[in-house]
Parts: structure tokens; C-alpha cells; sequence
């Protein structure tokens, strides 16, 4: 071990070891073998105690360390049978160490040691013989323990996939690889205190590989990060398992597959112990803003009073040497932790502009729905309030300053409610960026995942369901856009390897979400054909483009000529459209022979909010979707048409559309009195309601119905009008259907 | 086993009792939305400080006649599942409509009797039992089976296939 700092620096660093040392072995003697976290925070402080000691005796002590590791390392992992062995081991190595550090003994009279074989090899048969895929005994924790867990674990695998991402496509960053490690690790902690043994081996199998990527033992090249990659996946089935049974014994399938997941990821750890892989330096906790000197001190590497020193100097010196060049010139201290302080310094100032976590609270969407009500319910009292005629008599200046203040404080309130719901994009981002990952491989297709405006907000619920119609597509894009011959690609001008760039942002009241590949684009022709043999476009003219792509909305609509593993079936893009839909969002498609096809998705900011028309038909008001509005006509008494004097049409231009009088089956009278009336189109077809009157366009804010009330035909919710009555939302698709003619 | 406390109110001459811990709250009567093809006895739905919730007129229900609203008509919001006594059954806030609202009172066991047997003609299927307080004689009633699921969901699909 290179020794670059003074004297003083030495004797100030042992001080502090001793202490360590002091209060290691105090707390190994109270650990509670059963305590994961207990064992690994040991595990913790005897791997820096190894990392760190500079004096006498390193070898030695760097073994015991390394001993004691091993050994807790058995404790965690092991039957119960070999934990108190493991334990009597670790307290051995802490009674060494202190009697060597603290108490200045030559290790040479102290009894020697075991070497680290012995408990290499009782770990290696605890591993080989005791993978408890089974769950012996009967689990049954305590449900809420069992949620924190499950999501906990799902996040720190969802964190794992994304720095597996970085690593594959970055250099190695020892950050990254340590994130990975830590997920595992906790799962490995908290999944062994569940009693889940079965993911507790795994994860402790999966996390040996990674410590020895995180220690350099290994480079971490595309196979090991294959391996890692499969076992995220492999350890979240299991997770989502018991997030759907409990404590119930997992599926053989699912079983074998981390057996033989496990396998792979043993047959790595042990296959090529590639030493040539360098170690990444691991850089020393730093907050934003922290100064160099700051970092020095809160991780230990230097006194404050060292840093003074250095920064006398610095005054002195009169130039303005950096205090980094102060702190080794004149304070003598090492280079290398310089220099790992100011990389540490340099990270977190990274972090932080790249979004640095926010402190959150996590919150029952219940309770958030309720906060919600009671907002949008403050706003209605407010206004009726406003509306009193007792309180338009006695306004005065100041009263109505008060009011304003009032109604600014209500609407700011309403907007926040609003934004509560609101989450990121982000993550359905990332998951996309894995699959492109996993479908290239598959496919042998090398794809670039290019994601953009990750930050846009939407809706949580827009958010949790849009991600299947997003794979959808995606899945689309890669096996139909892309082209498989590289070659082909550069023929037409473009780089070798296909892009995909998923992109989102707000425009208005709606978030618009891109799916762009630069791929072949769609076959005008192939679509058309198909469209022609189905009958779906009988006339000769050609239709537009914006019609010829619509086709590809179609059930079983498919110009694929062989199903793939991807896709193909045709099963599919119709049944994204109507996801969306029922999002109350479109989709359009631009696509351009060979360079490309572009889909937007265009969503609402929020499912809890639409914009309506209240609509008066008899005595009941009603509100009509205003994105299901084509157009509002008075027409004259000649543009309607019977059939059989029931049936009847409406003329608009040259377009018949079927009248559909509701207000029989909404308000029970059967007044034959048509004025206006209300055109809506919902999946190509155009439908005429008549009603008695327009009262407004405004902002609804959409209330369930009951759950357990049965669902009433024509009806989608209900919403409180500005008079805080009860307005009914018609749902214009039921009401076309014929039950409901007269 | 039905003894405790309910809160006991009037349809016409009639005193009925709605076990304390279904009551959620008692509210005045407020303005109604109807609802299409619901069975008869369904006024409506109401904005119940910001929540939407389905009232129905008890009168009608039981087969009273229809009485205009007066200053002392009510609705008691009661929580209750609408699959009877199934303790899986999710619960549903309604309201339900009464003439007036009388008292809390508390029913000993002694003191209820079984409901009686009216023959086929009087439905008794949601009575729990025949509460004697004093000179008074209150009907008390099973709320979770007042309006069944079934009922609802009859009238409700029977409109959606007949109209």
C-alpha cells in the first residue's frame, strides 16, 4: 500500500480506526445473527476497515477482515444450523482486529486465524446444498409489511434496470454497478426477514456477481450484464408473484426459472475471474453544493483543522491556488482522495442539475380522490356563495377585494389538486428504452432508443394504462418499420442502425405522446390491397392517406406475410385505438415511404376533467362530451326525413345521419318538438340528438357513479354543475345502439 | 341479536328503526337529478358534498303512496352492501328518503319480537323484527337488504334489452 501522507496524518487515522475497531466489535458481539441489516452493515464496516488500514501488519489484517466478511456473508445467506458457527467466526475476526489495533499487539503471539478457504468452502456447501426453493414453512406476514416489501423490491428493480442500461451503453461506472448491488442487497435483507428464502438465495447469488463487478474481480462485459439483466427479470416475476399471492409457494415454472437463472448467474461469478477489469473508484457521499474541504472531513479522510491549515496557506500564498492543490501541496494530503473528493463533488453536482430525487410522500390514491372532491366541492360552495343576491346587495370595496383574494386562494388550490394526480412519464419511458433493448437482441436488429420530454406530466391513470398500447406499438415499429438488413438501411441513405425516439409533451389541455421509428415507413400499396381484398374500400378512387392508414385500425387488419415472434397476427392496433379511446384520446399517423412512420398519441392532461355541454332536454340538463361534438345545427324542418314516420334522418350537406330521439329514455316524455340538434361522431359514425337547448361549455369534473351501482346504459358518470346539482355525462356510444331506438 | 340502537323514523303513521352504525348522516331533502330506466322508487342521484350518491324514496319502495316533500322530509345516507349480509359484500353509500326522523333509541332484546308472518301478500324479508318501546311499535329494518342487488340490476338490464 502506497503511504503519500505525513506523520500526522497517519497517527490522526489510526485514532480514528481504533475507535472504529472499538465499536465494531462491540457491536458484533450484540448483532442478532437473524438481523440482515444488522449483518450487513457489519459486512459494511469490516470491508472499509480492510480498504482503509494503512499501518502495520495490512496483510493480516486485511485477511481477517476479509474473514470476517466471508463468514458474515455465510450468516446471511446460510440455514440457521451454520449461523451461530458463521457468528462465532465474525467474533473471532473482531477480537483479532481490536487486539491488533487497539491494543498494539504483534498478530505473531495471538493464535492464529483460520484462512478464508474453510469458510469458503462451508459457504459454497451451504449454497449448493441449501437453496430452499421450497418456502418451508408457511409464510404469513403481516400484509402491510408484504406490500412495502413488494414495492420497494419492484422499484429498486425498475432502478436496477435502468443502471444496467447506462452500463451497457456508458463505460463501466462504479456508481451504477454499486446501485445494482445495493438493490439486491436490500431485496436479499428484507426477503430473508420475510422468510421468502427461496428470492433471498437468489438475490444472494445475483449479488455476489455484482460485488465481484463492483470490486473489479470481473469486467463487466455484455454477458455478465446479460445475466444481470435476465435475473432483474426473473427476481420481478417472482416479486409480482407474491404482490398477487401473498406468502403462497411460488409456481415450478416460475421456480425453474430462477433455478436456472441462478445457474447462469453462478456460472458467471465462477466462469472467467477476468482481473484485467479496472476498479472503479467509489466516490465519497457528497451533497449538491458540499465544498471540497466539506467532503474531506464528513467522510473521514481528513480533520478540519487540516483544511484550515490549507486554506491559511492559500491565503498566504497570494495566488489563488485551488484548495484542492493547497490541501496537497502544503497540507499533505494524498492525491488520489483529492481527487476522488473533487469526482465526488463534480457526481453530485451532476445529480443534482439531472434531477435529483425530490422528497416525496407517498399517499393513498383514496385520500388524494377525496382531497379532490372536497376541492372541487369548495369551489361550487364558493360560487354559490358568490352568487347570492344577499351578498350583491351589500358588497362594498373592500368586501370585494376579500373576495378576490378568496377566489385566487380557491383556484390556486384547484390547480394543485389537479397536479396531485399528475406523475412523470418517466418510467413507461424506461420500460420502453428495456424492451427496445430486449427486442434488438431478439430480433438482430441494432435499434437506438432516443427518449424525450421524460419530465411530461400526466394523469396517473393515462399513465398505468397506456403502457400495453405503447408495447404495442413498439413491438409494431421493430418487427414491421424496421428494416433487418443493415444493408438495406444504408442503400437508402441511412445510418446502419434504426432509431426509435419516444417523445412527449403538452400542448394545450392535452400530452401528446410520439412513437417515431426510422424505418421502411407503411406500404400505401400492401395496405390498400389488403384493404380492397377485405372489402373495406370498395370504390375506385384512391382513398387519402389519413385513410389508407386508418385501415391499419382495423380488426385483423394485417399486411404482415408471416407472423413473427413480435408480431403480425393483426391482433392489435385496433385494440390500441380503442384503449386510447377510452382514454378519451386519438391517435394519427404520418408515415413516409422509407423514412419513416410517426404515431401520435394525443391524451388528455386528465381523465377527472373534461370538456362538456350542458345541454338542456326536457326539465334535465345533460352534458355532451365536447370532443365527441362534430357540429350543433338548427335545421330546417325539410332536412328531416322519416322512415315509416318513426325512423328518422337528418340531412346535413349529402350526409344522412340517424336521428336518435333520447329524450324518451332519458327524461320519459315524448315531446315530438326538434329544434336543435347535437351531431356527435364515435368510431366513423355520426349520430344527431336532439335537445331543447344550449346552456354552456364548460370544465367538468367527472364524479363515479356508485361502484357497486349497476352501470346505466347511455349514462358515463355523473358531474356537479356550477348550481351544485347533479348533471348526468350521456355516453354517446350507448345511446347509438339500437336498444335504445324507439 | 338484533337488540341495540337505531335511529328510528316516520312513513306516514308507520315507525321504522335503521340500525345506528349503517347511518352515516342525515341530510335535508336537496335537489334530485333523475336517472333513466331506474326502477320507480329511485328519486335520483344527489351531490353529497361533492360525492355522487343514488337516493331512493322509501314510500314508494314499500308501496306507500307518493307524498310531496314537506320541511321535515329527509334523507339519511346509510352505508350499507347491497348483497345483504355477506360480510365480503363492498359497501355503497345511498340515501333513502323519509318522511321525518324521529330519535335514536335503544331496543333491548326482550323487547323485539320476531317479524311476523303476513301471508305472501307483505314481503318481511328485510324486517329484522318487530321492535315494543312503551305504546309504540317500531319495524326494524335489515338495511343491507332493503334494496337488493338483484332488484337494481333487474329493472336496470331489463331496460337496456326490453326498450
Amino acid at each position: 500500500m502506497e503511504n503519500g501522507s505525513g506523520p500526522l496524518a497517519v497517527a490522526f487515522m489510526a485514532d480514528r480506526v481504533r475507535e472504529k475497531v472499538a465499536a465494531l466489535s462491540e457491536a458484533v458481539v450484540l448483532a442478532d445473527g437473524g438481523d440482515l441489516r444488522a449483518l450487513a452493515a457489519l459486512h459494511l464496516e469490516f470491508r472499509e476497515l480492510g480498504e482503509s488500514w494503512r499501518g502495520d501488519f495490512a496483510a493480516d489484517i486485511i485477511a481477517a477482515c476479509q474473514r470476517a466478511e466471508s463468514a458474515l456473508d455465510t450468516a446471511a445467506a446460510g440455514s440457521p444450523g451454520e449461523l451461530s458457527g458463521a457468528m462465532r467466526v465474525v467474533s473471532e475476526c473482531a477480537g483479532w482486529l481490536q487486539a491488533v489495533i487497539c491494543d498494539d499487539r504483534d498478530p505473531r503471539e495471538l493464535p492464529a486465524l483460520g484462512g478464508l478457504s474453510d469458510i469458503g468452502s462451508a459457504a459454497a456447501e451451504a449454497s449448493s446444498s441449501g437453496h430452499a426453493w421450497e418456502e418451508k414453512d408457511v409464510l404469513d406476514p403481516d400484509p402491510s409489511l408484504l406490500a412495502d416489501f413488494v414495492r420497494e423490491s419492484l422499484e429498486h428493480l425498475e432502478n436496477s434496470d435502468v443502471l444496467l442500461m447506462a452500463l451497457e451503453s456508458g463505460p463501466a461506472d462504479g456508481e451504477s454497478v454499486n446501485g445494482i448491488f445495493r438493490a439486491f442487497h436490500t431485496i436479499k435483507g428484507v426477503a430473508g426477514f420475510l422468510g421468502f428464502q427461496g428470492i433471498q438465495a437468489f438475490a444472494h447469488g445475483t449479488e455476489n456477481l455484482l460485488d465481484m463487478a463492483r470490486q473489479g474481480s470481473l469486467a463487466l462485459d455484455a454477458r455478465i450484464l446479460d445475466v444481470a439483466f435476465a435475473a432483474v427479470d426473473v427476481l420481478r416475476r417472482r416479486i409480482q408473484w407474491v404482490a398477487a399471492h401473498g406468502g403462497a409457494a411460488a409456481p415450478d415454472d416460475l421456480i425453474g426459472a430462477m433455478r436456472s437463472t441462478l445457474e447462469r448467474v453462478e456460472a458467471a461469478a465462477q466462469g472467467k475471474p477476468d482481473i484485467a477489469g479496472q476498479e472503479a473508484p467509489v466516490l465519497l457521499p457528497a451533497e449538491p453544493g458540499m465544498r471540497l474541504g466539506e467532503i474531506l472531513v464528513a467522510a473521514g479522510k481528513i480533520s478540519a483543522e487540516t483544511v484550515d491549515r490549507a486554506l491559511r496557506s492559500q491565503g498566504q500564498s497570494g495566488e489563488g491556488m485551488p484548495l484542492g492543490e493547497a490541501l496537497v501541496r502544503r497540507a499533505g494530503v494524498p492525491a488520489k482522495e483529492v481527487g476522488l473528493a473533487l469526482a465526488s463533488q463534480k457526481k453530485a453536482l451532476e445529480s443534482a442539475a439531472t434531477g435529483a430525487l425530490k422528497e416525496t410522500v407517498k399517499v393513498e390514491a383514496a385520500r388524494l380522490d377525496r382531497l379532490l372532491d372536497a376541492i372541487g366541492e369548495l369551489v361550487i360552495a364558493e360560487s354559490m356563495v358568490l352568487g347570492a343576491p344577499e351578498l350583491k346587495r351589500s358588497l362594498s370595496p373592500a368586501l370585494v377585494q376579500k373576495i378576490g383574494q378568496l377566489d385566487k386562494i380557491t383556484r390556486e388550490l384547484q390547480e394543485m389538486g389537479t397536479s396531485l394526480r399528475m406523475v412523470p412519464i418517466r418510467p413507461i419511458f424506461q420500460k420502453m428504452q428495456r424492451l427496445v433493448r430486449d427486442l434488438s437482441k431478439q430480433s438482430g436488429k441494432a435499434v437506438d432508443f432516443v427518449a424525450e420530454g421524460e419530465e411530461t406530466e400526466l394523469d396517473k391513470t393515462v399513465v398505468e394504462k397506456i403502457g400495453d398500447p405503447l408495447v404495442h406499438m413498439l413491438r409494431n415499429s421493430l418487427d414491421h418499420g424496421i428494416e433487418s438488413d443493415p444493408d438495406a438501411r444504408e442503400r437508402a441513405g441511412k445510418p446502419r442502425t434504426a432509431k426509435v425516439r419516444f417523445s412527449a409533451f403538452q400542448k394545450g389541455g392535452s400530452v401528446c405522446i410520439e412513437i417515431a421509428d426510422d424505418g421502411r415507413g407503411l406500404d400505401r400499396d400492401a395496405i390498400l390491397a389488403k384493404a380492397r381484398e377485405r372489402g373495406l374500400w370498395r370504390e375506385e378512387t384512391a382513398p387519402s392517406d389519413k385513410e389508407i392508414f386508418g385501415f391499419i385500425f382495423e380488426a385483423g387488419f394485417s399486411t404482415a406475410k408471416q407472423v413473427t415472434e413480435l408480431s403480425g397476427r393483426g391482433v392489435g392496433m385496433d385494440v390500441v385505438k380503442r384503449n386510447i379511446e377510452s382514454l378519451r384520446g386519438r391517435i394519427d399517423i404520418q408515415s413516409r415511404p422509407g423514412q419513416g412512420t410517426t404515431f401520435s398519441i394525443w391524451l388528455p392532461l386528465t381523465l377527472a376533467i373534461i370538456d362538456g355541454m350542458v345541454v338542456r332536454v326536457g326539465k334535465e340538463r345533460f352534458i355532451i362530451p365536447t370532443l365527441s361534438i362534430v357540429r350543433i345545427v338548427t335545421p330546417a324542418a325539410e332536412a328531416i326525413h322519416t322512415f315509416q314516420d318513426k325512423g328518422e334522418m337528418l340531412r346535413l350537406q349529402d350526409e344522412l345521419i340517424p336521428v336518435y330521439p333520447m329524450r324518451g329514455y332519458l327524461c320519459g316524455d315524448d315531446s315530438k318538438e326538434r329544434r336543435l340538434f347535437v351531431v356527435t361522431e364515435s368510431e366513423g359514425r355520426k349520430a344527431a340528438f336532439p335537445v331543447d337547448e344550449l346552456l354552456d361549455q364548460q370544465q367538468i369534473v367527472i364524479k363515479k357513479l356508485e361502484e357497486e351501482f349497476p352501470p346505466i346504459p347511455g349514462i358515463s358518470g355523473g358531474a356537479i354543475l356550477a348550481d351544485g346539482r347533479v348533471g348526468l355525462i350521456l355516453d354517446v356510444d350507448t345511446l347509438m345502439k339500437s336498444e335504445f331506438q324507439p | 341479536m338484533s337488540a341495540g340502537k337505531y335511529l328510528t323514523f316516520q312513513l306516514g303513521k308507520e315507525a321504522y328503526g335503521i340500525g345506528i352504525m349503517k347511518v352515516q348522516e342525515i341530510v335535508g331533502v336537496m335537489p334530485v337529478t333523475r336517472m333513466p330506466k331506474l326502477p320507480h322508487f329511485v328519486r335520483g342521484l344527489v351531490n353529497l358534498r361533492g360525492k355522487v350518491i343514488p337516493v331512493f324514496d322509501l314510500r314508494l319502495k314499500f308501496g306507500l303512496e307518493r307524498r310531496d316533500d314537506t320541511d321535515r322530509t329527509c334523507i339519511i345516507v346509510v352505508r350499507l352492501s347491497l348483497d345483504g349480509n355477506r360480510v365480503d359484500a363492498a359497501a355503497v353509500t345511498l340515501g333513502i328518503i323519509v318522511d321525518e326522523v324521529s330519535e335514536v333509541v335503544n331496543v333491548p332484546a326482550e323487547a323485539i319480537e320476531p317479524p311476523p308472518a303476513f301471508g305472501s301478500s307483505v314481503d318481511v324479508s328485510f324486517l329484522l323484527g318487530v321492535g315494543k318501546l312503551g305504546n309504540k311499535v317500531v319495524m326494524l329494518l335489515d338495511a343491507d337488504r332493503i334494496l337488493p342487488r338483484e332488484e337494481l340490476q333487474s329493472v336496470t338490464m331489463e331496460a337496456a334489452v326490453a326498450a
